[in-house]
């Protein structure tokens, strides 16, 4: 009997269940081992939306994600930047060792329209979908709970990490991973407010040294 | 004196041509499929219920109106061609006259010799023929270079006779031959050929006659009636005891001329293939425009769906017969009062891939808002360009595995949707331009940039850049921005651009914030007042 209802139980897709935790697939390394240790995945969750407070731009935030991309753009997953709050430079990225040629630019105003906010999302939802997405970085103000939830359907479907950045701390997101960035004594402070499967939040401060 | 003359010009320049002939033979043996509709001239009206009714066409007003072509129950009624309508509405009172319409037998032709261009390249016609030699109910097309692509000359004929009857109301006639005015004589007469003939299948029947030696025999049993000569020639050769053409292949090549002029034995030898016929090729239109009305005006984007697929389905037609393809085409949606509102889509690259093109015609469809209602739609592509079938990129994905190969098809089609959706210059590539000033060492492009560049050595570099210098306010010899003090790290002096009028003297520094915050800001040294010598340039995120 219980064989049986363990094996129904296993069949379903839309069951979660603490224990799998152990099982589950390693995300993509972050480059900084103090902060693999602590993301559930040992990494960046490779199918799910990463939820990223950060009170103001320039803190590290990509510095922070910087070596993953990397990495994915060396196997020539796509990296698609929608919606930057500046130019992205081409030659630190390039410095970086992001491949350019798998890498999109999405940037509503420059074509002199009004930017549609539900554009923003269909692009991020596409480019998620894609296969070969490896990372969708957006950055949005006043994005729903629902939409989070699509995207999150739309990462977990094309196998994609969609990095939603947000200026302010709301309580409660639908997405699986959520940090909270500070800076702290030239320091980056980086807080795990939610972690699917995870109930106790950790955090760690990484050092990112400009030579 | 002057016959005399032609005489010598005439023979031993006829032996050279036969001479000639036989060395080009070698080279590339033409082979014409000819056409012939018979009833082109009733068939191109599209009449209802031609089997049943009694039709008539004429020609002329008045009391000068002739009957040009008849229908079969007409035929059957005893009205013949040649007639006036006033002598037919007495045999058969019942009788539909109707006026020719020679524009739509035009078009007909047209979009049949549009159609079979997907066979061959080389398509003629009366209209094309500069001298006006084939009769204006033929086509010709030369089959000699599509047979093997078709696997044999039987397939070529059957898919050929098949897809006439199936996309076209024409009753035709057809036969082979490797002259053009040959295949056309058989083509027409094909009835006297088939009678002779065993076969039992006759309707269907292709005359095919390969071999140009054999031409003299086969046509020669020909009535000079039934040749195709003008009346006049016809009559005089008659007169003189010719009857088959046979009698005709027989006479001196000398007397004809004298008799009957060089274009009696110009013609006997391009139907004999002793002199090449030139033919004039039939050349599709260089743009694709269609417009469909719509019965109902439509007032959502949704119920244009159909219209569009089916305008969509000609274009790829159209596509596939000139072998064309397309890199953007506009869907036009027209308003009351002749309003039209034009919804251009491009495509990343030139393709006819039917699908490809639906997906974005949904997406293009999904941002149109129809302000007023539309009463028709039309498909436009004014640009056609060559066909080449989708290769994959041998060399630069040759280390990849398939699967990657398919992830950079889907990313094209999703790159060519965005671009669609959000406009062109709102999804961009980045790349770095070998620069010192740093504003000039990166641009945007529209397509992948390539890899492995030289690359300037450069110091560390910030993520973002400013797309203009902000100024920041120095104060007390301290650094401000918004409200934070700045400490300045590490400097690197820029000094380059004097060639071109841009030039810059800058020294760059990080600055730090005591809040974290990254800074790249430049002092300039061009600058000539105080005020205005900082500026943040980027940010390092």
């Amino acid at each position: 009997m219980d064989s049986k209802l363990e094996n129904l139980l296993r069949q379903s897709s839309a069951l979660w269940r603490g224990s799998d935790i152990s099982s589950r697939k390693k995300g993509i390394s972050s480059g900084y081992p103090e902060l693999d240790r602590i993301l559930p995945n040992r990494g960046w969750p490779r199918n799910s939306i990463v939820e990223i407070m950060v009170p103001q731009n320039g803190l590290g935030e990509l510095q922070l994600l910087l070596p993953a991309m990397s990495s994915l753009s060396r196997s020539k997953n796509w990296l698609v930047w929608i919606e930057p709050p500046f130019l992205p430079y081409a030659p630190a990225l390039e410095a970086a060792q992001i491949d350019l040629s798998h890498l999109l630019v999405i940037q509503l105003q420059s074509d002199g329209r009004q930017t549609c906010t539900q554009d923003i999302f269909w692009t991020a939802e596409k480019a998620l979908r894609t296969p070969g997405c490896g990372m969708a970085l957006l950055w949005a103000n006043n994005i729903k709970d629902r939409t989070v939830r699509r995207l999150q359907v739309a990462a977990e479907s094309g196998q994609s990490i969609g990095i939603l950045f947000r200026p302010v701390v709301e309580q409660t997101s639908p997405a699986a991973l959520r940090l909270v960035l500070k800076p702290a004594e030239g320091m980056l402070q980086v807080n795990i407010v939610k972690a699917r499967g995870t109930c106790h939040h950790k955090s760690v401060k990484i050092n990112f040294s400009l030579n | 004196m002057k016959t005399e003359e032609l005489f010598g010009n005439i023979i031993p320049d006829s032996v050279d041509r036969q001479v000639s002939f036989s060395a080009r033979q070698s080279i590339k043996e033409k082979l014409w499929l000819c056409l012939y509709f018979p009833n082109l001239v009733l068939e191109a009206l599209s009449l209802p219920e031609p089997e049943l009714q009694p039709y008539v066409v004429y020609e002329g007003a008045g009391g000068q109106s002739m009957i040009i072509d008849v229908s079969l129950a007409a035929c059957s009624a005893g009205v013949a061609s040649g007639m006036t309508v006033g002598a037919a509405t007495v045999l058969c009172p019942a009788l539909i006259a109707v006026p020719r319409k020679k524009k739509l037998e035009k078009k007909l032709l047209r979009s049949v010799a549009s159609w079979l261009n997907q066979y061959s390249p080389e398509i003629s016609s009366a209209e094309t023929s500069s001298k006006k030699t084939l009769p204006k109910n033929t086509l010709l097309v030369e089959i000699g270079s599509s047979i093997r692509l078709f696997g044999g000359i039987s397939p070529l004929l059957y898919i050929i006779g098949s897809g006439l009857n199936k996309n076209f109301s024409l009753t035709s006639k057809s036969a082979v031959a490797p002259t053009p005015v040959a295949s056309y004589l058989l083509a027409k007469n094909i009835d006297f050929y088939l009678a002779e003939s065993k076969s039992k299948n006759k309707k269907n029947e292709v005359l095919v006659i390969k071999d140009r030696s054999s031409l003299r025999s086969i046509l020669g049993k020909l009535s000079i009636a039934d040749s195709g000569l003008a009346d006049k020639a016809v009559k005089q050769l008659y007169s003189s005891g010719v009857k088959v053409l046979f009698d005709m292949w027989r006479l001196p090549r000398a007397g004809l001329v004298r008799r009957f002029g060089v274009e009696l034995l110009d013609w006997m030898d391009r139907v004999l293939g002793f002199e090449e016929d030139i033919q004039v090729y039939y050349r599709a239109p260089e743009t694709f425009v269609k417009e469909l009305a719509l019965l109902q005006e439509a007032t959502t984007t949704e119920e244009l769906k159909p219209v569009i697929y089916k305008l969509l389905n000609y274009m790829i037609r159209f596509l596939r017969e000139q072998d064309a393809a397309i890199e953007s085409f506009t869907i036009c949606l027209k308003h009351e009062g002749d309003k039209i509102s034009a919804n251009t889509i491009r495509l990343a690259s030139v393709t006819r891939d039917k699908e490809r093109i639906k997906l974005l015609i949904n997406e293009k469809l999904g941002s149109i808002r129809l302000s007023q209602p539309v009463l028709g739609v039309g498909l436009q592509a004014t640009e056609i360009l060559a066909f080449k079938a989708e290769t994959s990129d041998l060399f630069a994905f040759s280390t990849e595995s398939c699967e990657s190969r398919i992830d950079h098809q889907s990313w094209a089609q999703l790159i060519e949707q965005l671009q669609n959706r959000l406009g062109l210059n709102a999804v961009q590539f980045i790349d770095v331009v070998s620069d010192h000033r740093p504003e000039k060492a990166w641009c945007y492009r529209k397509k992948k940039p390539l890899k492995s560049k030289k690359l300037l050595p450069l110091l560390q570099r910030p993520l973002w850049l400013l797309s203009t210098p902000q100024s920041l306010k120095s104060r007390d010899g301290c650094l401000y921005y918004k409200t934070n003090i700045l400490t300045l790290v590490k400097g690197e002096r820029i000094e380059s651009g004097w060639w071109d009028g841009n030039d810059i003297r800058r020294d760059y520094y990080v600055a730090r914030d005591n809040f974290g915050g990254q800074y790249w800001v430049y002092r300039n040294l061009n600058s000539k007042t105080e005020a205005a010598r900082w500026f943040l340039h980027g940010v390092f995120a």
